[in-house]
């Protein structure tokens, strides 16, 4: 069994997302949203040369083409859609909209009407500028069969830990929605380093979006959010996971050091890191010397903490093939499909004999 | 060979550095020596045994000298002083940089206070003045006892960008490694120590250094520096060589597919590592089991990059005594002192000699 947990439709050239926004913001609608694609460009535009449609439409926009790649080739049972057709906007009201508009275009198409075959789910997208709206879209759509978690632009100026967003937190675990955040590059402006602003995408891709996801993370552990909504969980979608090692390493030994600071909260770090957090594996790492990837896993126990994703239909697509074969046979199992199905209650169909 | 690749000593009290500022800025304001950093924890800032009878813990070149020459058995100690972060007025904080020169060369480097030249000192830096920064090179490339230039962490434009390069050339030039070190915490006007604004706690801002550490390594590779700059060499002075590692195998991965957007890095990214990178380790730095800390220095070529730093006076000393024990032996030498005495050309025949030329 396969599970990948971050797939992305697209709009094909004859859809906007106009329609799909509530109607007194259609006329403020920018197809996009507000931010600026094109700071750091990614190579090959940001897709594999092989999703393009032969008709021209943009790639992950064609679902028979979508279905026969995923499903056929690559093999995945289950595909959790992570859309980011819309980009997203500084104004809460416009954000919102926007985010209203991508799932309704969701919900229509790629978890309706492309997904006969029951094998699609997907993430409802929240505003992170406003707790309210993004606790309004959780309760409309709770209870939708196929939006199995949240996903938020990370991109911020506060930390999630803080009390700002703990609405949002506290809707979510109410619900069991697990919720995702991916990539850090969408949106206005451009990322803002504690160095200053990068240059190149390598350095943006490589090294300070990983450092967004840091900052999160540590951030809801010494907020005590996984404290006070103990069943909430976040997914970290592809911003690596290699990275997760030194920074345990470092929260274990010093939370005795300044324990003082956190008089509130119950267990230690890595106890949160394996109950309430998980990270997606593409891109792959891939040291020089393979067998440090291995290494590295073993020390942190990552086969409770890793779900595969492929990042369909983008330009560092992870085949499975390659990855999962990269793996020790003790943690393939959880990463391609265990850990993914407890979290999303998928029911697990046991591998047949190959 | 057994070496301190990072101590940081501090004047006995704020004011004592006006002794060394020029005017204006003698007689007006200026940040605290030791500033208290955005949310440290009420907990002592120093090291038990580190504070004299009077003045700042660290502030004693006796006291550490007897802690770590002697009672540690270290041969040589590099002192790392701190500014006092980023000032609004660049002027200020210039000045400030150049007095701590003078200070450190009139106190803990001179004759009185380092006869046998154990200690050796860095050359404190404003890059993002290059003009001056250049000139305090300068300045001080011909003393027997400065053996680096010292850069803040934090920047408003990252060690990469063209705009710094005259000032790595000087350094080269002379031989000089550049090593990064927080601050302090600064005054304010740094950017926020995350990419998402200010965290609540200690520990986060803390612990989001040596990631910080992996963007400034990240833009002088992904800027090609160390091929227009042959010589130079960076010391990431807040550990992290385990947080560099993950994140450079993300950047080679990168480089493969995404070259055409730096030509300029004509090698795999982690390849640069070897001749122009080196890592000071803390005591946060690695797994804490030492077989595992010995799995992970193997997994980043720490035998090669790493070097110990005790830190001191710092809340988190390291004491040399004992420390990394458990390692290998060949990796153990070559972190507790091996790696330093080669990058900073220290030998333990020189340190007598040394003493007749000051």
């Amino acid at each position: 069994m396969l599970i990948d947990c971050d797939v992305h439709p697209q709009l094909r050239k004859d859809e906007s997302l106009v329609e799909y926004v509530p109607e007194m913001f259609r006329d403020r609608f920018v197809e996009g949203g507000t931010g600026l694609a094109g700071s750091y460009p990614a190579p090959n535009k940001g897709r594999r040369v092989d999703s393009i449609p032969d008709d021209g439409n943009p790639s992950g926009s064609d679902p028979a083409l979508f279905e026969r790649q995923l499903l056929g080739d690559a093999g995945v049972d289950y595909a959790i859609h992570l859309c980011d057709v819309g980009g997203s906007a500084i104004d809460p009201d416009l954000d919102g909209a926007i985010k209203r508009g991508m799932n309704n275009w969701m919900a229509s198409k790629w978890l309706g009407e492309y997904n006969r075959h029951g094998r699609y789910r997907g993430a409802l997208n929240v505003s992170m500028a406003s707790p309210e709206l993004a606790v309004r879209e959780i309760e409309d759509w709770a209870g939708h069969p196929n939006f199995v978690q949240l996903l938020g632009n990370p991109k911020v100026n506060l930390p999630f830990g803080h009390r700002h967003y703990h609405p949002i937190w506290e809707a979510a675990a109410r619900h069991n929605m697990p919720f995702s955040i991916h990539k850090a590059s969408v949106g206005l402006p451009a990322l803002l380093t504690p160095a200053g602003y990068c240059s190149y995408y390598p350095e943006i891709h490589s090294v300070a979006e990983p450092t967004v996801y840091v900052a999160h993370l540590m951030s809801f552990i010494c907020e005590g959010v996984f404290d006070k909504y103990p069943n909430f969980k976040v997914v970290f979608v592809e911003g690596g996971f290699g990275w997760v090692a030194p920074l345990i390493w470092r929260l274990e030994k010093m939370w005795d050091a300044v324990r003082i600071e956190f008089p509130h909260i119950k267990r230690r770090p890595s106890d949160y890191l394996y109950e309430n957090v998980r990270f997606t594996t593409q891109p792959i790492e891939e040291p020089e010397r393979r067998r440090d990837l291995n290494t590295l896993l073993d020390m942190i126990d990552a086969e409770r903490i890793l779900m595969f994703a492929t990042d369909y239909p983008h330009w560092d697509y992870d085949d499975p093939q390659r990855v999962l074969t990269r793996l020790a046979d003790g943690a393939r199992e959880r990463i391609a499909y265990r850990n993914a199905a407890e979290l999303y209650k998928f029911p697990v169909i046991e591998p047949t004999k190959h | 060979m057994r070496v301190d690749a990072a101590m940081h000593p501090v004047v006995t009290k704020s004011s004592d550095l006006r002794t060394w500022l020029k005017e204006p800025w003698r007689s007006t304001g200026l940040p605290e020596a030791v500033n208290r950093d955005l949310m440290r924890p009420k907990t002592p800032w120093y090291a038990e045994g580190s504070k004299p009878a009077s003045g700042f813990a660290g502030s004693d070149p006796k006291l550490a000298r007897r802690v770590l020459l002697e009672e540690g058995d270290l041969d040589y100690v590099v002192l790392l002083p701190l500014t006092r972060g980023m000032m609004p007025n660049l002027r200020r904080e210039v000045a400030t940089a150049a007095a701590t020169n003078e200070w450190l060369a009139a106190t803990w480097l001179s004759p009185e206070h380092n006869p046998d030249g154990r200690f050796k000192g860095t050359i404190r830096i404003v890059p993002r003045s290059p003009r001056d920064a250049i000139v305090e090179i300068e300045r001080w490339a011909g003393h027997p006892h400065f053996v680096q230039v010292g850069v803040p962490l934090a920047t408003h434009l990252p060690y990469g960008r063209q705009e710094y390069l005259p000032v790595w050339e000087a350094a080269a030039r002379h031989g000089l490694p550049v090593a990064v070190h927080d601050d302090g915490g600064g005054i304010g006007i740094e950017f926020p120590p995350t990419c998402v604004g200010y965290p609540t706690t200690f520990i986060e801002a803390f612990s989001m250094r040596p990631f910080n550490a992996a963007i400034q390594l990240s833009s002088l590779i992904c800027e090609g520096v160390f091929e227009q700059v042959k010589d130079l060499v960076f010391v990431f002075a807040d550990g992290s060589f385990d947080v560099a590692g993950p994140m450079l195998w993300r950047l080679d991965k990168d480089w493969k597919a995404a070259r055409s957007d730096i030509p300029w890095t004509e090698h795999l990214p982690s390849s640069y590592l070897k001749d122009h990178v080196r890592f000071v380790l803390q005591r946060w730095d690695g797994p804490g089991g030492s077989d595992d800390l010995a799995k992970a220095l193997d997994i980043w070529n720490g035998a090669e990059l790493v070097m110990y730093a005790s830190n001191y006076p710092h809340w988190d000393y390291l004491p040399p005594q004992g420390a990394l024990a458990d390692l290998p032996g060949q990796t153990r030498d070559a972190i507790m002192g091996g790696n330093a005495a080669k990058l900073y050309r220290l030998n333990q025949a020189a340190a007598p000699e040394m003493a007749e030329h000051v």
